[in-house]
């Protein structure tokens, strides 16, 4: 473990681009991670690249297989535990919300609620603190149709521009949270290797803080 | 085969053959060295009332395995044995001169979420030490906790220092709104230092100052200078001045590459009262040791005495260890009797064990069938016992 570079484990997908362009501008070589073939664990240059799902980014830092990670906040609150967060890295910005088919009032009535989503933990935790005792349907794609279809009487679910919600006939009522992309790092690692990461993070943390990044 | 019948429970493995040995050896090691300073063994039930647990646990309700006993009284299976411990001590034990020390080689049982690759069921060897409050007894746990490194053999493991009274002092100073405080706490346990300001804007620079960078506070002793500027907070600077005092004595005893202080671990603040410290070693994710002060534990129990203990994760230091090679454990000797010959065959079997080689006997009567056994296992030699004595068998590999 001591010998190798540092392993970062980043989100395939919507956060993938942003993060390949991070690694480029801070002075890694990350042309072998857009042309990267079918190999899958990639050196950058004094860094290691693996490219996963958004909730795999969690589960290897968590396990120490990778010692750092960038992932969406929305999986942190979703599957996190046990990881220091370091950075927000203020691109992927986005928002969870919960929308409701328009018009209708989504608080009428005593009927007990069931809300479609497919970050059931989030779900839960949002309403528990409102104390609010609800049904929650796990579900794994286009969450928008579950009110359509009577499924639901909300959807809790990440909006970017909300475009999808509005051509479906829906309405966002709340926002849960805020989210972007974050850097997390394994807490042994942060120990045992500290002043690596925290030169790595410094390096990062210019980078969001570069003018054209605000 | 019943659907469930070839597998074990979520978070739980069989170990076998040479995992059992590299298992024991380790925890031989850790049971000698705190045998050796004085911390006598105690073995408490499997499960406990869950009552126990409900009083001042810092283990969450759904992460514990919970049954009923006949009559209904809900039990569950041990999550940690430093509760039980502190029963035993506060019942049991009270006629006892303090400080009281005890040791335990436990499993411990947690209900995590499954598929993630924790362990539900692991054995813990820890120590705790009764009775003792002060800067001694807490030297005296971290160079037991050091010092069971050392006896591993583990280079480059860590130990890091806190202390959750530096937390509850900063805080202190703040008129937090409900449920504020714990939302602080969290972002300064998992280094969240982008949500800890939001948080802290509101309230102005100078009195949280210390506080928003307490993520930051941790590495090596300059840490304990940096947090000294940052705050005016009397009992927070008695705490860093013992903290000094702590890390100067570590360092004095040539711990110094082997300590560090992190000032934000603030894990489980309403169970530790004190000195928090935590072991890493190269190679595992994870924290392997956590101990730590905690003076109000023993009165829930009705006995008000301070306390400090630590628990090293076994199977964790088990997954770190490099197998030993099969070779170790083949056998150097079979031993094949004729029959009649048993006495014979005994006496040279246990002639060959005072010896100290690795013999086994042959359970076959034909000879060529303990031939055919030692070429599969690779035992190189058969003794073989008949009327006529004793024969020498080289056994050709392949």
């Amino acid at each position: 473990m001591e010998n190798r570079p540092l392993r970062i484990a980043l989100t395939k997908g919507r956060l993938e681009e942003k993060a390949v362009q991070l690694f480029g501008d801070i002075g890694y070589d990350c042309d072998r991670l857009i042309n990267k073939g079918r190999k899958l664990v990639i050196d950058i240059g004094g860094l290691e690249i693996v490219l996963v799902k958004a909730a795999d980014v969690i589960t290897y830092v968590e396990n120490g297989a990778c010692d750092m990670g960038i992932v969406g906040k929305d999986t942190i609150l979703e599957y996190g535990k046990s990881f220091y967060e370091i950075l927000d890295l203020g691109f992927g910005k986005c928002r969870m919300m919960v929308a409701v088919k328009k018009g209708t009032d989504f608080y009428s009535g005593y009927s007990r609620k069931k809300i479609a989503t497919k970050f059931v933990n989030i779900a839960r935790e949002y309403y528990n603190k409102k104390g609010m005792d609800v049904d929650i349907i796990r579900i794994e794609g286009s969450v928008e149709l579950a009110p359509l279809l009577g499924l639901a009487d909300a959807i809790v679910d990440i909006v970017e521009t909300g475009v999808t919600l509005k051509e479906n006939g829906l309405e966002v009522i709340e926002e849960v949270c805020p989210l972007s992309a974050r850097l997390i790092v394994n807490t042994a690692c942060m120990k045992l290797r500290r002043e690596e990461v925290l030169e790595l993070t410094e390096k990062i943390e210019r980078w969001v803080d570069r003018p054209e990044g605000r | 085969m019943k659907k469930y019948g070839g597998a074990t429970p979520f978070g739980t493995k069989d170990l076998l053959l040479d995992e059992c040995r590299r298992k024991n050896a380790i925890e031989k090691k850790l049971s000698a060295l705190f045998e050796s300073r004085g911390y006598r063994e105690v073995v408490t039930p499997g499960v406990e009332y869950y009552d126990i647990f409900a009083v001042a646990s810092p283990i969450p309700q759904e992460e514990m395995y919970k049954l009923t006993e006949s009559g209904g009284r809900l039990i569950v299976l041990r999550p940690d044995s430093t509760l039980p411990i502190a029963r035993v001590v506060a019942t049991r034990m009270r006629e006892m001169p303090l400080p009281v020390r005890l040791r335990y080689t436990q499993n411990v049982f947690h209900a995590n979420r499954a598929d993630e690759g924790r362990h539900n069921e692991t054995t813990q060897s820890g120590v705790e030490l009764l009775g003792a409050a002060g800067m001694r007894a807490d030297i005296e746990l971290l160079v037991t906790a050091l010092g069971a490194f050392k006896a591993l053999g583990l280079e480059g493991a860590q130990i890091e220092l806190g202390h959750v009274g530096f937390f509850k002092a900063l805080m202190s100073e703040i008129p937090f709104e409900d449920g504020e405080d714990e939302d602080v706490r969290r972002c300064v346990e998992y280094k969240n230092y982008a949500a800890l300001g939001d948080i802290l804007k509101k309230y102005g620079d100078s009195r949280t100052e210390a506080l928003g960078k307490l993520p930051q506070l941790f590495g090596g002793e300059e840490v304990l200078a940096r947090a000294e500027k940052m705050t005016q907070n009397l009992e927070a600077k008695r705490i860093l001045e013992y903290l000094g005092e702590l890390y100067g004595a570590l360092c004095g005893m040539g711990y110094r590459d082997s300590v560090e202080i992190d000032l934000g671990m603030v894990h489980h603040i309403n169970y530790y009262t004190g000195l928090v410290f935590r072991g890493y070693i190269t190679g595992s994710g994870s924290t392997v040791l956590t101990g730590g002060r905690y003076d109000g534990l023993l009165s829930e129990f009705g006995y008000d005495i301070p306390a400090t203990g630590f628990a090293i994760n076994v199977d964790q230091l088990l997954e770190g260890s490099a197998p030993c090679s099969d070779k170790e454990s083949v056998p150097e000797v079979l031993v094949h009797y004729e029959a009649g010959c048993a006495r014979e065959a005994y006496q040279l079997f246990d002639r060959l064990v005072s010896e100290e080689k690795r013999v086994l006997m042959s359970v076959f009567g034909e000879m060529p069938d303990s031939i055919a056994f030692a070429r599969a296992v690779g035992i190189p030699e058969i003794a073989l016992v008949g009327t006529e004595g004793i024969k020498t068998v080289l056994i050709c590999e392949g």
